[in-house]
């Protein structure tokens, strides 16, 4: 394993904190001439040990070899993740020193139903993605739901209830969507967080839980996956083999999966284009990386979801949320 | 989950054999606790590169003592200077610092250390015997019952301010619409933020603990040259050993007072999102109600540093016990040990105690021996530091809030929460000066988002049914136990009313 | 206060809490109007529950000043004239060192602060406010940015500090 140390740290190490432990390792890694000269910050617009964090974590620690730079970290979440993009946006100069990590599909979502004080593309833009990952419906080892059927055919009696970390969410599109393809009431109900949602679906507050596949995956047996939505299930193994949404039941809902993908201020790419470059060749080199594939798998990103996006990519996906959020806006806002 | 005795003596045997490290995180763990604006989450972040480097055996022992040191450096200065450090150890102001002011500082640190410290030790013993039973009561304590265990805490609101109901209930619902600042809690749409960004997530705590707690305070103490009055001061300087060991008596003389209130706050801290503020409050008001004499309570009384201090130390293994169990962390910092526990390749959840029993068990085992470690460090120091009292005002005060205001910067790195943390000292300073309770105020800022927070959500769940909040069994015992509550003081006060009138008729 | 119930009740200082709670009351009242009901209720409840009680509050008053169980006075705002001018000035340096913050970064803002209080509050001999000053500072700089590495902005003995030190 390779530990680097940004200056700071070892200062703290010289300080007295760990003098022994850390004295080892004082490489300042390879340290090109001109960009970077000093650490990138990455500011990242949800809690702290969170889905994002864990990823970009995994992700920064391969890229940090190619980049020549280590990353700092700062968090702030709120209002489903706009606190961050504000902050990003206003007080982040746009000097491609600073980048944020976030969730192109629930960040979108919210831009487009929330009352923000910027601008896509002309404020902020992508460097590329890193991942993909689906949304999926489950419920907790008892539930009296074996399939998604089951869930359907209950919820033309009654209001089925979700949790879900947040309403500007991907998952809560799936379920509503489902919900109006199949006359299924559906309610979803937003818990802040997706550490929240889950233990409230396990400990039966609720029906089930909406939320992004890979942020289930360490709950073993707790939790029974329903569906998929996507056209196939690309981690069969890890959730009981269960089926694509539109499999089911013959209808046409779009994908709803999350990309954790880089952002860099517009600003930046007009201003730095050397700068953004470096950073996006450099960012590629880290999916050839099989120290990437062992941290990502740490990091509890399945192998198969972990997916270069470039900046096209993310942009086209970032537009088709917009679209989506426009059509379900009534059911994720509060402004009448 | 197979738990052997073989695993428990490892453990104990693996944590002895890294005491230089435990001695070292709790020193850390307690010198940010005590520090408002610093905890155990953001040390944490700020030390992944060592956590990552080591072997998970010893970064769990590092960040499991650092965390359990930070809630026992709380109260440090919440007793010294009522200066909260962290939202668990405000309820410890109430009756901490009049014990502080009546020269019995020393005698209060030790109460808060060794209270702390059976708090801690019981709810980690607890919970390697019943962990499987403790897991468990999650699955009971859901939003409805969450909104009435809150309910407990709010009433507070009124027990505090009960020499001056008025004002203390105005600053009451001040400080819960002050909690409302912010996104709400369904559709995160902005509400009375001046259209600020940096309300949106809610006006921060610890700058309303900052502000009104020790920027206040620190404006109210210069009326006099000293924070200690007159036999306080001659107290003081007579401290010695005698004084500690008086603590450690009063501490043991009630033993199963920290027992109970310990256990308070192992079953709030197990419920996600609710911790050690939520636990002390409501332990301090479980005291205040079973006590004979509940209108001691605010005037410097062992019980009530007792009581929030051992609750705040109970909430530490409730917090990771859902991490643990479930796989689904409880608090921030839990959601951190997270992060390098997988990293290590840790399976969390149910798997966990089949795998890699060592590790679940040797969370509560790091608990204890860190525990008693601080045991060790802190009390020798009650001493030294509670002499930080002597220092004259003038040159206090400065000293206060310049480094507190450091801790309404740290956190969020905005110098806007710096301006906020004065704006809220001013308003503390008039809360003070014309009797409006700042304690009263902080509760509504603290359980106010909260309990809207879990109110909204039962009501959505439910489909808008207000039933709801009556439909579980465990939701509606303690229902039955929140009216009793209320109304158990007045009962008593009117019996006695009557006891004396027929003492007197007679 | 119990043992001044008999007396005479003094009021009008004791105004600023309630005005300053009903202003923001009707502010955020104003800000979530248009909102949704669940985004909406517990602060409807907050502020209405508030109002009334300063309704109250000042129902008592007008009858307590109409019956002379009230006074007004202001007093109880700075105590003395002595003690509120020291509080004040405590406030202002504080107010004039977070101002300062931005330029002089933490370290020099921090001596500059605890320099000035000591001199004036305590009436400290320059030298020995210096010297107290100087290292509580340095002890901060070294405890909240080095080691805790807060953000703050950095000032001109942080920017020689990182050069001559070249961290």
């Amino acid at each position: 394993m390779t530990l680097s140390l940004n200056r700071r740290h070892l200062l703290l190490a010289g300080a007295g904190a760990f003098a022994g432990s850390l004295a080892g390792p004082f490489s300042t890694g390879a340290r090109a001439a001109g960009y970077p000269d000093r650490p990138i910050q990455v500011l990242i617009p949800t809690g702290e040990g969170g889905g994002v964090d864990q990823a970009s974590r995994a992700f920064n620690r391969v890229w940090s070899k190619y980049i020549g730079q280590n990353f700092e970290y700062s968090y702030f979440p709120g209002a489903s993740g706009q606190v961050g993009y504000e902050v990003f946006v206003s007080k982040r100069e746009p000097n491609a020193y600073n980048i944020l990590v976030g969730n192109i599909g629930p960040e979108m979502i919210m831009y487009a139903t929330q009352k923000v004080n910027y601008k896509y593309p002309e404020d902020f833009t992508y460097l590329g993605s890193m991942d993909v990952d689906d949304s999926v419906i489950w419920v907790g080892a008892n539930s009296r739901f074996k399939t998604i059927q089951d869930m359907v055919e209950e919820g033309k009696k009654r209001e089925i209830t979700l949790s879900t970390s947040r309403l500007p969410h991907p998952s809560t599109i799936g379920a509503l969507a489902l919900a109006e393809a199949t006359g299924m009431k559906v309610r979803m109900i937003p818990y802040g967080g997706g550490g929240h949602a889950r233990s409230a679906a396990i400990t039966g507050e609720v029906d089930g839980c909406a939320t992004f596949l890979s942020s289930s995956l360490g709950l073993d047996g707790q939790a029974r996956f329903l569906t998929v939505f996507n056209s196939t299930n690309e981690a069969p193994e890890l959730t009981n083999d269960a089926p694509p949404v539109n499999k089911v039941f013959g209808t046409s809902i779009p994908p709803m999966s999350g990309q954790r993908a880089i952002v860099i201020h517009t600003k930046a790419a007009q201003e730095h284009p050397d700068r953004v470059k470096k950073l996006g060749e450099s960012m590629r080199q880290v999916f050839n990386d099989p120290e990437y594939k062992e941290l990502a798998e740490k990091a509890g990103t399945p192998w198969e979801f972990i997916r270069y996006g470039d900046a096209a990519a993310c942009d086209k996906s970032a537009r088709e949320y917009l679209a989506l959020a426009e059509r379900y806006r009534p059911l994720l806002t509060a402004s009448k | 989950m197979n738990l052997s005795f073989a695993v428990l003596a490892d453990q104990f045997l693996l944590n002895f054999s890294y005491l230089w490290l435990i001695v070292l995180a709790t020193t850390i763990g307690i010198i940010i606790g005590a520090m408002p604006g610093f905890g155990s989450a953001n040390t944490i972040i700020m030390l992944l590169p060592f956590t990552l480097a080591v072997d998970i055996e010893v970064a769990m022992i590092f960040m499991v003592s650092l965390f359990v040191a930070s809630h026992m450096g709380g109260g440090i200065t919440s007793i010294l200077l009522n200066i909260p450090g962290n939202g668990g150890a405000a309820a410890t102001c109430l009756d901490g610092y009049p014990m502080a002011r009546k020269g019995l500082g020393q005698q209060a640190l030790v109460l808060s250390f060794v209270a702390s410290t059976v708090g801690g030790v019981v709810t980690a013993g607890l919970s390697i015997f019943l962990l499987p039973y403790i897991a468990r009561l999650a699955f009971y304590m859901h939003s409805v019952e969450m909104v009435v265990i809150l309910l407990f805490g709010i009433t507070l609101i009124a027990s505090v301010a009960s020499d001056n109901m008025l004002k203390g209930l105005i600053a009451g619902f001040l400080g819960l619409l002050i909690g409302a600042i912010g996104a709400d809690h369904i559709y995160s749409t902005p509400r009375g933020t001046f259209g600020m960004i940096e309300l949106y997530d809610g006006v921060p705590l610890i700058a309303v603990l900052i502000g009104v707690f020790a920027i206040s305070e620190a404006l109210k103490m210069m009326e006099n040259d000293s924070v200690l009055d007159e036999s306080g001061l001659e107290m003081m300087r007579k401290a010695s050993w005698k004084q500690t060991w008086e603590g450690v008596t009063m501490a043991f003389a009630r033993t199963w007072h920290m027992v109970w209130t310990s256990l308070v706050g192992l079953v709030i801290g197990i419920v996600p999102g609710a911790g050690a503020s939520i636990a002390a409050f409501v332990a301090y008001q479980q005291s205040r109600l079973f006590s004979k004499t509940p209108e001691k309570y605010g005037t410097g009384i062992p019980e009530g540093v007792i009581a929030p201090e051992s609750a705040n130390n109970g909430v530490t293994s409730g917090d990771l016990i859902p991490m643990l169990v479930i796989g689904v962390p409880g608090g921030t910092t839990a959601a951190v040990m997270m992060i390098v526990m997988t990293y290590h390749g840790v399976q969390l959840g149910p798997r966990l105690f089949i795998q890699n029993p060592g590790i679940g068990y040797g969370v509560f085992i790091t608990m204890l021996v860190a525990y008693a470690v601080m045991l060790f460090t802190t009390l020798p120091l009650t001493k030294y530091v509670s002499k930080l009292v002597l220092i004259p005002t003038p040159v206090l005060a400065p000293i206060i809030i310049a480094f507190t205001l450091v801790g309404a910067f740290a956190p969020r790195g905005y110098m806007f929460d710096l301006w906020l943390t004065l704006l809220f000292g001013a308003i503390g300073y008039l809360c003070r000066q014309t009797h409006f309770n700042v304690v009263a105020l902080l509760i509504g800022v603290i359980l106010g988002p909260l309990l809207e927070a879990n109110v909204m959500r039962a009501l959505r769940i439910s489909g808008n049914d207000p039933w709801v909040f009556f439909s579980s069994t465990v939701g509606n015992v303690l229902w039955v136990a929140l009216v009793l509550s209320l109304l158990l003081p007045s009962v008593v006060q009117w019996r006695r009313n009557r006891a004396a009138a027929r003492m007197a008729a007679a | 206060m119990k043992d001044q119930r008999d007396a005479r009740v003094a009021t009008g200082a004791d105004w600023i809490i309630p005005i300053l709670g009903a202003v923001f009351a009707t502010y955020y009242l104003i800000s979530i109007k248009d909102l949704d009901w669940e985004a909406k209720v517990s602060g409807v409840f907050c502020a209405v529950v508030l109002f009334l009680l300063i309704g109250i509050f000042a129902l008592r008053t007008v009858i307590g000043l109409a019956r002379g169980t009230h006074y007004v006075e202001w007093r109880s705002l700075y105590e003395s004239r002595k003690l509120g001018s020291v509080r004040a000035t405590l406030f202002l340096l504080t107010v004039a060192s977070v101002a300062a913050i931005p330029y002089a970064g933490f370290t020099l803002s921090t001596f500059g602060y605890l320099f000035l209080c000591f001199l004036v509050l305590q009436k400290m001999p320059a030298r020995r406010a210096a010297l107290i000053a100087g290292s509580l500072a340095l002890f901060g700089f070294v405890l909240f940015i080095l080691i805790l590495r807060t953000a703050f902005p950095q000032g001109p003995f942080e920017r020689l500090f990182f050069a001559l030190t070249g961290l």
